[in-house]
């Protein structure tokens, strides 16, 4: 069975320029939507979008999701199926780089395959802070 | 029959809040614990005893100093056995709730184990049945904190004793992280999302700081100390005086030397805290917000007429990541961003006139707020270094908040900041 080819878009945030696109403020909604292009059909369970956080760097890693969600059941025919989604995002924690911890912003989808290696796609967004 | 007392918890007003002393259960299970460690406790000082009466009688009102040094370290673990069980089964839970912190005591009389737990840690106050054929009837309040770790606050009481405590504390607590987090994925099913605004935070104007939990840990080391040195010293005599070899002396030193190090800093923390009361550490609001000024006011008192040469301030943001590597648990840890003031240059303090210092600070605008998940935090730490000539100083951390909010200055910056891993300014 071919792999599908996965696509996560976001809706656009509060800023549009350049740098900033990809940044979505703390208690904001995020939304957007996941593109899947099946080029066979894909016996599957279903296709799960989760949207939430979690650590990298030296320590274990730590995670949490905000949203989790089944977008599709059952078996995906040919061709270009596209599902949104959408969530509230906390009011914390921001993203953040430092040396030993990374606390990183994404949506996830994935395709549930029985007896198979998921197919998935993580998309990163940062989360910074609103002021006061 | 259950197994919790019939009596009500006391309630007494404090100067900041309110004490809950909860009553004592009546149950086999703690008498029988008890009666268990007594027993083991008594057991343990049996044999020093004994070796310390046979060496009078073989050397009559010499006693022996090399017995005395062998008895030493089982008898101390035997008393503490015993202390211990004594408090297991006569020992009361002390709840003392103020604007800032929760102290949770269990003890009889002046020994007492204590926690410390800050408001800001507290993600869940939890009252539910005690389960247990025994105790049906009665309830638990446990604590589950920013990290995910339960504990319990109290146990196998009547509900309706608990249940007050459990709403005042749950009251006290600023609103956790998992609310917000369960509102928000609640409403991600719940239709359309709506933008709304950012959730208030609570903050309180001029706070004392309080020290984290672990600020007791010397007591641990004192401990530890007395018994190393105890045993280590005993069979360092023998070795010494059976003139076994050169080996074994340089085996054992190397555990005298562990002790000696576990005593000098025993008697360096001790001799710090024999002229010093912990400082009193003012801010002028608590929560901070990310780019926030605020004003940190120092008050140490001494217990007799010290002259310091200065008072350190330092305020750190510290990453701590915690990892698993085989079967040991390792953490690191990494100031990000750190700022320090020197402040009471040359000054004395007295038992009546103690040193007070301020200090303005500003929280980086492109910094991290305070994070806490199981195995990784960022922690914005106060450190009120002592410095004090020819005698060891004294040293204290306390932890501030910094809430996920900026602080609205007169020019509001782009968006980045902790996000790029850019260096924090300010």
């Amino acid at each position: 069975m071919a792999t599908p080819a996965i696509e996560i878009e976001l809706d656009p945030g509060p800023w549009t320029e350049g740098e900033w696109v990809d940044y979505r403020l703390a208690g904001s909604p995020v939304s957007g939507r996941v593109r899947i292009r099946a080029l066979e059909p894909v016996r599957c369970r279903g296709v799960i979008v989760s949207v939430g956080w979690h650590t990298e760097g030296r320590g274990d890693t730590d995670r949490a999701a905000i949203f989790e969600g089944i977008v599709h059941q059952g078996e995906l025919p040919v061709g270009e199926h596209e599902f949104p989604f959408a969530a509230h995002l906390p009011d914390n924690p921001m993203s953040y780089t430092g040396k030993y911890i990374k606390i990183v912003w994404e949506v996830a989808a994935r395709i549930d395959i029985a007896m198979r290696v998921d197919p998935h796609l993580e998309r990163t967004f940062f989360v910074t802070l609103p002021w006061q | 029959m259950p197994d919790f007392a019939a009596q009500p918890p006391q309630i007494k007003p404090t100067a900041r809040g309110v004490e809950y002393v909860l009553p004592q259960r009546v149950g086999g299970a703690r008498l029988g614990c008890g009666v268990i460690g007594i027993l083991f406790g008594c057991g343990f000082m049996v044999p020093p005893l004994m070796v310390l009466g046979m060496a009078n009688q073989a050397q009559p009102g010499q006693g022996g100093w090399m017995a005395v040094l062998f008895a030493i370290p089982f008898l101390a673990v035997g008393l503490i056995a015993v202390c211990i069980s004594l408090t297991v089964m006569f020992g009361r839970t002390y709840a003392t709730i103020d604007d800032q912190v929760l102290l949770l005591q269990f003890g009889l009389g002046p020994l007492r184990f204590w926690r410390r737990v800050p408001l800001t840690n507290i993600k869940a106050v939890m009252l539910a049945p005690t389960a247990g054929k025994r105790l049906s009837g009665s309830a638990d309040v446990s604590l589950t904190l920013a990290d995910g770790k339960t504990f319990p606050m109290a146990q196998g009481l009547a509900p309706d004793y608990l249940r007050p405590i459990a709403e005042d504390l749950a009251a006290r607590c600023p609103l956790t992280l998992d609310d917000r987090t369960r509102r928000a994925a609640a409403d991600a099913d719940a239709g359309p999302i709506v933008p709304r605004p950012p959730a208030t935070i609570f903050r309180r104007e001029n706070v004392v700081l309080t020290p984290a939990a672990s600020s007791g840990n010397w007591l641990g080391l004192l401990i530890f100390a007395v018994i190393w040195n105890g045993i280590s010293w005993t069979i360092a005599v023998v070795i010494f005086t059976q003139e076994a070899g050169v080996c074994p002396i340089l085996f054992i030193s190397l555990f005298l030397l562990v002790g000696l190090l576990a005593a000098a800093g025993t008697a360096a923390k001790m001799l710090a805290m024999s002229r010093f009361h912990p400082p009193v550490v003012t801010v002028s609001v608590q929560p901070l917000f990310l780019g926030e000024p605020f004003i940190c006011q120092v008050v140490q008192r001494a217990k007799k007429l010290v002259q310091i040469d200065r008072i350190n301030l330092k305020l750190i943001c510290r990453e701590s990541a915690t990892y698993r590597s085989g079967t040991n648990t390792v953490t690191v840890n990494h100031d990000a961003w750190t700022a320090e003031a020197i402040v009471a240059e040359g000054a004395t303090a007295d038992p009546l006139r103690p040193i007070e210092a301020l200090h303005e600070w500003r929280i980086p605008p492109d910094g991290m707020h305070t994070f806490h998940a199981a195995r990784n935090k960022i922690e914005w730490i106060l450190r009120v270094h002592t410095d004090v000539p020819r005698w060891p100083d004294y040293t204290i951390d306390l932890p501030l908040v910094v809430a996920p909010r900026r602080h609205a200055g007169p020019s509001q910056p782009q968006p980045g900041g902790a996000a790029t891993g850019k260096e924090m300014t300010g």
